[in-house]
C-alpha cells in the first residue's frame, strides 16, 4: 500500500517533534529530550514507564559518546546506528509516523535524527509486570505449576524455552482494533497442518473489533455455526498445556495483555483431559477420566431427567424410591419442574454473588446462600429436599468440567424447560440437540467429537480413557492432526 | 480426524434400523427371516443399484425430482405421526401433535450440515447398539428357545417373509442422490441392506424368544417388551426407547431434508457441507405440520403400505426408464 506523503517522517527534526508534541505532548509519561550527536541535532523521544531512561542512558548513549566517529549529517548517523553500532537498535529504520506510535507504544526509544526522513528505534523496554506464578483456574497436582502473565514477549518466551527445536514459530500480527492490539500465533511448523494456519491466519486477519483485551474474543468469529453453543476453541493459562497442544499440532493464539492462550482447533474430548491425566497411572486416570463424562451427563441431564420421570414416566422409577419421592413432592406448592428451576436458578446466584462479591465477603455470600436459604426453603416447604440434592449433586457436577461451565448450565435450563413441558419427547428434543451441536461443531474441518466418536482405537487410547505412555507413545505419530 | 467427504451411511443404516424398529417388526418368524436373507439382500442390493444407475441416467427430469420430493415428504409425515402413536399408547394424553412435530423437527435446525447429520448418526447408531444390548439384557430372563417356531414352512409364511423384507425404503435409494454418487460401487448398497436386513432378522428373533407365537400379533412388540425390562435403577425400559427413537427419526427426517433439498436443486459441491439454508425452516416446519393434519386421522399401516408400492413403483420406473435410455443412446452413459 503506497503511503499518504503527511504519513512520512519528516527530514525536518522540527516537524517531528511537532507532530509528537501534538499527539502526546500533554500526556504526563511523554518524555523528550534534545541532545547533538557529534554535529547532527537529535531528540530521544519515549514513554516512562514503558521504555526505560536509565537503560537508554547506558546501552546507547553512553556507547555513542565513547565513539570516535564525528557524524556530519543525519543520514549517516542512521546509517551508522543501524548497521555498524553495537547499540541494540531495530534492524529497519522508523519511517512512518504510524511505525513511530507503534514503536513508542511498544516501549521502544525511539531517536529522531535532524536532516534524515527516518528515525531509530532503541530497545529499551521495562515495562511494570506480574511475575509468573502459580495457575490459579486451573489446578494439577503435577507438572509445571508456571502460568501465562499480561505480557506477550514473555508469554511467547515460556513458551519457546519448551521447543529446542527451530520447527516452533511464533508469528507476531496486530489486530485491527482502535487500540491495535498484538496478538501471536504459536505452533509447530512440522506438526501443524498448513492448510489449518493458513485458514485460521485469514480468518483472524478479518476480524474488526473496537477493542481486543483477551483472545477469547476471536473465539465467536471462528465459528462455523453461531447457532452453536459449543465453545470453537480451548484455553488455557498453562504453558505447559499450550505446548502439549503445540504439540499435538494445533495452534495457541496469545493476545497482549492476556494470560491465557487460546488452543485451535479444539475437540470436545479436550475439556475432559487435565495434565494430571498424564502424570499419574493409567488406570486411576481412565477412571477419573469416566468419571469426569459422567459428571458432564449428570451436570447436563440429571435435573431433567428427575423432571420428567417424576411428571411423565413415573413407571421408570423403582417403587420405594418413587414412594420416597412422591412423599416429598406432596409437601411443596411448584411443579417439580418449576422447583428444579427456582432451585437451579438460586444455585447459579449464589454461584455468581460468590464469585463476583469482593473476598472479604464472598464467604459469607456462600454461606447465606447455601446454608442459610436452602435450609430455609426446604423447613418451609417451598421446596423438597429430593429436588435440592439432585439440584446441588448437578452443580457439583457442573465443577468437575469448568471449561464446560456455561454450556452445562444453559443446556441444564433447556433440558429442564424441555422435559418439564414435553416429558419424554422433550427430553429426548434437547438430547439430540445438545449431541447435533457437539456433532455439528467441525472446528477447521476437524471433527468435535474426535477421537470419541466413530468409536475407534484412538478412543480408548486417548479419548474416554487413556492406554499406558508406552502405548501412546507408540501411536504418537497416528494422534497428530 | 481431518473430514475430506462427510459419509453418510451411518445415517442410511440408522434409518433402516429405525424402520424396522419402529414399523416392521411384526409379520414373519425369524427362521424365515434368515431363510431368505440371502435372497432379499441380493434382490434388494440389486434394485438399489439399479435405481442408481437409472437416477444418474433420468435424474435430471423434474418430474421424477418433485415425484421423489412428494414422497420424502409423504414419508417424513408418516414417521413423525408413527411416533407421536406411539406416544399416545405410552403415555394417554401426555401430547398433543404439534408438540410432537415440534421436538422432532426443532433439532434438525442443528442437522442441516451434512457433516453433523453424519457425525450425530454416528453417536445415535452407537448409542442405539448399547441400548439394544442393555434392552437385551433386562429382558434375557423372558427369552425362551422353546418359544422358537419349528412347525414347516408354508408358502404363505414364505410370501409374507419376503414381501416384508423387500420393502424398497427411501432410505435404500437416497446415495443415488448424494454427490459422486456415480463412484459408489455395489458394495455400499450390499452393505446397506445387509446390515438392516441382519438387523430385522435378529429383532424377530428376539421378539420370537420373548413372545413365541403371539409375537406375529403383537401390534407394537418391541415398545410391549421394552415394558416387561427392568434393571435395578429403573423400573421400566420404554423411556430409553422412546427417546432413542425420537432421535432415530429426527435424523431419518434430516436425512429426507438434505435429499429434498439436492432434488430442488440446492447446494451442489462447492458448499455441500452448509446443506440447508436457516430460512428454509419456516416452510419445512408449516409443512411437517400441515401433513400431519391432513393424516391425522388416517391409518398409518394403510398409508406406509401406499408410500411402499409408490416407493417401488417409482424405484421400477426409474430403473427401467433409465435401462431403456441407456441401451436407446448410447451417447448418454456415464462414464464409470
Amino acid at each position: 500500500m503506497k503511503e499518504h506523503p503527511e504519513e512520512r517522517i519528516s527530514a525536518n527534526l522540527q516537524e517531528n517533534k511537532l507532530f509528537l508534541q501534538e499527539r502526546f505532548g500533554d500526556s504526563l509519561d511523554f518524555y523528550s529530550k534534545d541532545l547533538t550527536l557529534g554535529q547532527v541535532s537529535c531528540c530521544i523521544v519515549l514513554f516512562t514507564g514503558l521504555a526505560s531512561p536509565e537503560k537508554l542512558t547506558v546501552m546507547a548513549l553512553s556507547l555513542l559518546e565513547q565513539q570516535n566517529e564525528t557524524f556530519q549529517n543525519g543520514a549517516r548517523l542512521c546509517r551508522y546506528l543501524l548497521r555498524q553500532s553495537r547499540i541494540p537498535t531495530e534492524g529497519t529504520p522508523i519511517t512512518t509516523r504510524t511505525m513511530l506510535v507503534e514503536r513508542l507504544a511498544n516501549g521502544l526509544a525511539v531517536l529522531l535524527i535532524d536532516g534524515c526522513p527516518c528515525a531509530v528505534g532503541i530497545s529499551t523496554q521495562e515495562m511494570p509486570q506480574r511475575s509468573v506464578s502459580n495457575p490459579g483456574g486451573e489446578g494439577n497436582m503435577h507438572g509445571p505449576q508456571e502460568a501465562f502473565t499480561e505480557l506477550l514477549r514473555n508469554n511467547v518466551s515460556l513458551l519457546r524455552r519448551q521447543f529446542r527445536t527451530d520447527s516452533f514459530v511464533a508469528e507476531l500480527h496486530i489486530s485491527h482494533t482502535h487500540a491495535k492490539t498484538e496478538y501471536c500465533l504459536c505452533y509447530d511448523r512440522l506438526r501443524a497442518p498448513a492448510d489449518t494456519v493458513a485458514a485460521l491466519r485469514r480468518r483472524l486477519e478479518k476480524v474488526r473489533l473496537p477493542v481486543l483485551l483477551d483472545s477469547a474474543y476471536f473465539a465467536s468469529f471462528l465459528k462455523q455455526d453461531k447457532l452453536n453453543l459449543f465453545p470453537a476453541a480451548a484455553y488455557t493459562e498453562r504453558p505447559a498445556t499450550a505446548c502439549a497442544r503445540i504439540c499435538e499440532g494445533k495452534v495457541a493464539i496469545l493476545v497482549s495483555g492476556s494470560p491465557f492462550a487460546m488452543i485451535v482447533p479444539s475437540f470436545f474430548s479436550e475439556h475432559f483431559e487435565s495434565l494430571d491425566d498424564y502424570s499419574s497411572g493409567a488406570v486411576f486416570a481412565g477412571i477419573i477420566r469416566l468419571l469426569k463424562y459422567i459428571a458432564f451427563l449428570l451436570s447436563v441431564f440429571g435435573p431433567g431427567l428427575y423432571v420428567m420421570a417424576l411428571t411423565y414416566a413415573p413407571e421408570m422409577i423403582p417403587i420405594r424410591l418413587l414412594g420416597t419421592l412422591a412423599q416429598a413432592e406432596a409437601h411443596t406448592p411448584l411443579s417439580p419442574m418449576l422447583e428444579m428451576l427456582t432451585v437451579t436458578l438460586l444455585l447459579e446466584i449464589v454461584r455468581e454473588a460468590g464469585l463476583r462479591a469482593p473476598k472479604a465477603i464472598s464467604h459469607t455470600v456462600s454461606l447465606v446462600g447455601a446454608l442459610i436459604i436452602g435450609e430455609t426453603a426446604v423447613s418451609a416447604g417451598i421446596v423438597s429436599v429430593p429436588v435440592l440434592t439432585m439440584a446441588a449433586a448437578a452443580t457439583v457436577a457442573t465443577l468437575a468440567v469448568p471449561s464446560l461451565y456455561e454450556q452445562s448450565i444453559l443446556f441444564r435450563f433447556a433440558v429442564i424447560l424441555l422435559a418439564g413441558l414435553f416429558g419424554v419427547p422433550g427430553f429426548a428434543c434437547g438430547a439430540l440437540l445438545i449431541l447435533a451441536m457437539a456433532c455439528g461443531s467441525d472446528p477447521f474441518g476437524y471433527d468435535y467429537l474426535y477421537p470419541l466418536m466413530p468409536p475407534c482405537r484412538a478412543s480408548v487410547r486417548d479419548g474416554f480413557v487413556r492406554t499406558i505412555w508406552s502405548s501412546l507413545a507408540r501411536s504418537e505419530e497416528e494422534g497428530r492432526l | 480426524m481431518k473430514r475430506e467427504a462427510p459419509n453418510l451411511f451411518a445415517a442410511l443404516l440408522l434409518g433402516l434400523f429405525g424402520n424396522i424398529v419402529l414399523s416392521s417388526q411384526i409379520g414373519y418368524f425369524a427362521r424365515t427371516g434368515i431363510l431368505l436373507l440371502p435372497v432379499s439382500v441380493a434382490i434388494l442390493t440389486v434394485a438399489a443399484w439399479g435405481f442408481s444407475f437409472g437416477w444418474r441416467m433420468l435424474g435430471q427430469s423434474p418430474i421424477m425430482r418433485w415425484s421423489l420430493l412428494a414422497l420424502l415428504a409423504m414419508s417424513s409425515a408418516l414417521e413423525i405421526l408413527r411416533l407421536w402413536r406411539l406416544f399416545e399408547t405410552a403415555y394417554p394424553d401426555g401430547m398433543n401433535m404439534l408438540g410432537i412435530c415440534l421436538m422432532i423437527v426443532v433439532p434438525v435446525i442443528y442437522l442441516r450440515r451434512v457433516s453433523s447429520i453424519a457425525q450425530t448418526a454416528n453417536v445415535v447408531l452407537a448409542v442405539l447398539i448399547l441400548a439394544c444390548g442393555l434392552l437385551v439384557v433386562s429382558i434375557a430372563p423372558q427369552l425362551h428357545v422353546s418359544n422358537l417356531q419349528c412347525a414347516p414352512f408354508d408358502r404363505t409364511e414364505v410370501r409374507t417373509t419376503l414381501w416384508a423384507q423387500l420393502i424398497l425404503y427411501p432410505e435404500l435409494l437416497l446415495p443415488a442422490l448424494w454427490p459422486g454418487s456415480a463412484r459408489f460401487g455395489k458394495h455400499t448398497f450390499l452393505r446397506l441392506v445387509g446390515w438392516s436386513l441382519m438387523f430385522s432378522a435378529a429383532v424377530h428373533l428376539l421378539l420370537e424368544l420373548f413372545f413365541g407365537t403371539d409375537a406375529i400379533r403383537q401390534e407394537n412388540p418391541l415398545h410391549t417388551a421394552a415394558q416387561s425390562g427392568a434393571l435395578s435403577i429403573f423400573n421400566r425400559l420404554e423411556w430409553m426407547q422412546l427417546i432413542l427413537w425420537t432421535m432415530v427419526v429426527t435424523i431419518k427426517l434430516a436425512v429426507y431434508l438434505y435429499a429434498g433439498v439436492r432434488l430442488m436443486g440446492g447446494h451442489a459441491c462447492k458448499s455441500e457441507n452448509n446443506a440447508v439454508g436457516l430460512d428454509r425452516f419456516p416452510f419445512y416446519f408449516a409443512l411437517m405440520l400441515f401433513l400431519c393434519a391432513l393424516w391425522r386421522s388416517a391409518d398409518i399401516g394403510t398409508l406406509t403400505a401406499i408410500r411402499n408400492i409408490l416407493m417401488g413403483l417409482y424405484a421400477g420406473m426409474v430403473i427401467l426408464g433409465g435401462g431403456i435410455r441407456w441401451l436407446l443412446s448410447p451417447d448418454t452413459r456415464p462414464e464409470s
